[in-house]
C-alpha cells in the first residue's frame, strides 16, 4: 500500500524524466545499429565497427547518465521542504529510506526493460559485418548493474547532500588527483591496493569496469 | 496529574553551543501549553526533538504512553504536527495531497476531512503552492487534525497570518480540542492570543526551560510593585526574586518573581513599604522574566 503510494508519487512528479529516459533507452540500440550501417556505407571506407563501437560507449554513458539522473532527483521534494514533511510522517526512517528507494527502483525497471527489449530486436534483425557480434544479453545485464549502481550512488548522495552533483564531481575530481599521486609512484604501495579494489579479479566493481558495447569484435 | 507528554533530560548541540540542553516538559492530558520564549531560545529544535525529526543526544520523550525515541513512527502516528515551515509535497493540488497524506494515517477520517476543508474554503483543485499563507496555514492544520490525533504540536502555528486568518485558525483549533479533548503544546510569539488559549505555560530561554507552571500560577507570580523604601534594601533578603527595579522619585518600582500575597506585611520588616500591588499580563510577565536573565547575563558577561 505504502509502496504503491511511493510509485504512484515518483510517477506523477517525475514522469518527464522517465519518459526521456524510456526514450532514450529504447531508441539507444537503434541508432547504436543505424551508425554501424552508415559506416560500412560511407566511400571513404570508414570503419563502420568503430564507429558503431563509439556510438557504443555514448550508449553506456546515457544508461548510466540516466540512471544518475533519476538516483539524483529523489529526494527532491524533501529538499524543498528542509525534510520536515516527510521526516514528520509516522515511519521509522529505515523505511521512509527503503521506500523512496525501492519506488525509484520500480520505476528504474521500466527504461532497462524497453533497452533489453530493444536490444534484443535490434541484435535479431541486424546483419552484421564479418567479425562483428551483437550481445544484447550481456550488454543488458550490464546495463541493470550500472544503473543499479549508479542510482544507489545517486540516492544516497542527494538525501545527504544539497547538489549530489557537484560532490560527485568534486569526489571524481579527488580521485583523478590522486590517481595522479600514484601514477607518479608517490604511494606505490596504495597504487597497488587502488588497482586491485577497482581492476582486480576480486573487485565488486569489475562488472562495472568490464562493460561490454552492444556490438563488438 | 496524567501528562499526555513528557520529556526529560532533552539535550542537542549545533555547532559548538547548545540548542537545547537539559530540557524537562511535563504538558498535561488535555492542556493547551504555550511554549514562550524569544528568537532562538530553542523552540523550534525542541518541538522537532520531541517528535525525532532531530535526533537527541540524550534524553527520554513519552508522547501519549509511547515512548518517542524507541518507537518514534508509533509516536509521530498520534500527534498532529503543524510545523513552522509546512514543506509538504507543495505540487499536488489539495484534494491529491489529502489522499495522499491519509495514506500514512490508519485513523484518517476523509469525511471529517472534507468537511474542514469546505469549512476552510480551500479549493481542492489547487497546488498547495498557489495557495494563500491564510489557506496554507489552514491546510497544514487540516492534515494534522484529520487523523483525530490526541496531542496537537503546532510550531508558530500562525505567524504571518493577518488577524482574520489567525482568528478563523485559533476558532478551528480550540473546536477540534473542545471535541476531542486533545492536548495542545503550541509555540508562538503572538503573546496575546496564546493568553487566550493557554493554560500552561513554559517558557524557554538559551535551550534551557526557565518557567513552567499553569497560566494563572505564572501570572499570579510575577507582580509589579510600587514600594518606598526607607533605606537600602538587601535585595537577597527578600523573600521573592526582585527581577528589576526602576527609581521614580521616592518610590521604586520593582518587579518579582515568587510573590505570594501576604508577603506586602512581611516587607515592613525590610523597612519596605509596599503602595500598590499590580498585576500584569502574560506578555508582561515573559518579559520581565526574560530582561531579568538577560541582565544577569549582560552583567556576567
Amino acid at each position: 500500500m505504502l509502496l504503491r503510494e511511493f510509485v504512484r508519487v515518483d510517477w506523477e512528479r517525475r514522469r518527464g524524466l522517465l519518459l526521456l529516459t524510456s526514450a532514450a533507452f529504447a531508441l539507444g540500440p537503434v541508432i547504436a545499429l543505424a551508425l554501424l550501417a552508415s559506416g560500412r556505407r560511407r566511400p571513404d571506407g570508414m570503419n563502420g565497427v568503430l564507429l558503431s563501437q563509439n556510438a557504443g560507449v555514448l550508449l553506456m554513458g546515457m544508461v548510466c547518465l540516466g540512471a544518475m539522473a533519476w538516483g539524483a532527483g529523489t529526494w527532491a521534494d524533501e529538499r524543498r521542504g528542509h525534510w520536515i514533511y516527510g521526516l514528520s510522517l509516522p515511519l521509522s526512517r529505515v523505511h521512509l529510506f527503503g521506500l523512496r528507494y525501492a519506488a525509484g527502483l520500480v520505476w528504474l525497471a521500466v527504461p532497462l526493460l524497453l533497452l533489453g527489449l530493444s536490444a534484443a530486436l535490434v541484435s535479431r534483425a541486424a546483419e552484421l559485418p564479418a567479425g562483428v557480434y551483437a550481445y544484447p544479453g550481456a550488454f543488458t545485464r550490464w546495463a541493470a548493474l550500472a544503473c543499479w549502481f549508479l542510482y544507489t550512488l545517486m540516492f544516497v548522495l542527494a538525501a545527504r547532500f544539497e547538489r549530489p552533483w557537484t560532490s560527485l564531481l568534486l569526489a571524481g575530481f579527488t580521485v583523478v588527483m590522486l590517481g595522479t599521486l600514484v601514477n607518479f609512484g608517490v604511494f606505490p604501495m596504495l597504487s597497488g591496493m587502488v588497482e586491485a579494489v577497482i581492476f582486480g579479479s576480486a573487485s565488486p566493481l569489475k562488472p562495472l569496469v568490464d562493460g561490454l558495447p552492444l556490438f563488438t569484435f | 496529574m496524567p501528562l499526555a507528554l513528557r520529556a526529560r533530560g532533552l539535550r542537542r548541540r549545533l555547532g559548538r553551543h547548545f540548542a537545547v540542553r537539559d530540557l524537562s516538559l511535563s504538558v498535561p492530558a488535555g492542556a493547551v501549553y504555550g511554549l514562550l520564549g524569544p528568537n532562538g531560545a530553542g523552540k523550534t529544535t525542541t518541538l522537532r526533538l520531541l517528535l525525532d525529526l532531530v535526533h537527541p543526544e540524550a534524553g527520554e520523550v513519552e508522547i501519549l504512553g509511547v515512548d518517542a525515541r524507541r518507537l518514534p513512527a508509533e509516536a509521530r502516528r498520534r500527534v498532529g504536527y503543524v510545523p513552522e515551515r509546512p514543506g509538504m509535497p507543495d505540487w499536488m493540488p489539495v484534494g491529491r495531497l489529502l489522499r495522499h497524506h491519509a495514506v500514512f494515517y490508519p485513523s484518517w477520517n476523509a469525511d471529517y476531512a472534507e468537511e474542514l476543508r469546505l469549512r476552510m474554503n480551500i479549493p481542492a483543485d489547487r497546488a498547495a503552492r498557489h495557495l494563500s499563507k491564510g489557506q496554507a496555514g489552514k491546510l497544514a492544520l487540516l492534515l494534522a487534525l484529520a487523523h483525530r490525533p490526541g496531542l496537537l504540536i503546532l510550531d508558530e502555528p500562525t505567524d504571518g497570518l493577518d488577524p482574520v486568518a489567525r482568528r478563523d485558525f485559533t476558532e478551528l483549533l480550540m473546536e477540534y480540542v473542545a471535541d476531542s479533548h486533545a492536548t495542545v503544546l503550541v509555540s508562538s510569539h503572538i503573546i496575546h492570543e496564546l493568553e487566550r488559549m493557554a493554560d500552561w505555560i513554559g517558557v524557554m530561554d538559551e535551550g534551557a526551560m526557565v518557567a513552567e507552571m499553569p497560566l494563572e500560577a505564572f501570572r499570579g507570580h510575577i507582580k509589579r510593585l510600587r514600594v518606598v523604601p526607607a533605606g537600602e534594601v538587601d535585595a537577597a533578603a527578600l523573600p521573592f526574586s526582585l527581577l528589576s527595579r526602576v527609581r521614580r522619585g521616592r518610590e521604586e518600582l520593582w518587579s518579582v518573581r515568587g510573590w505570594e500575597p501576604g508577603m506586602a506585611a512581611a516587607l515592613e520588616g525590610h523597612a519596605v513599604q509596599v503602595r500598590e500591588v499590580v498585576d500584569l499580563d502574560l506578555e508582561e510577565c515573559y518579559v520581565e522574566l526574560l530582561r531579568n536573565r538577560t541582565e544577569a547575563r549582560d552583567a556576567a558577561a
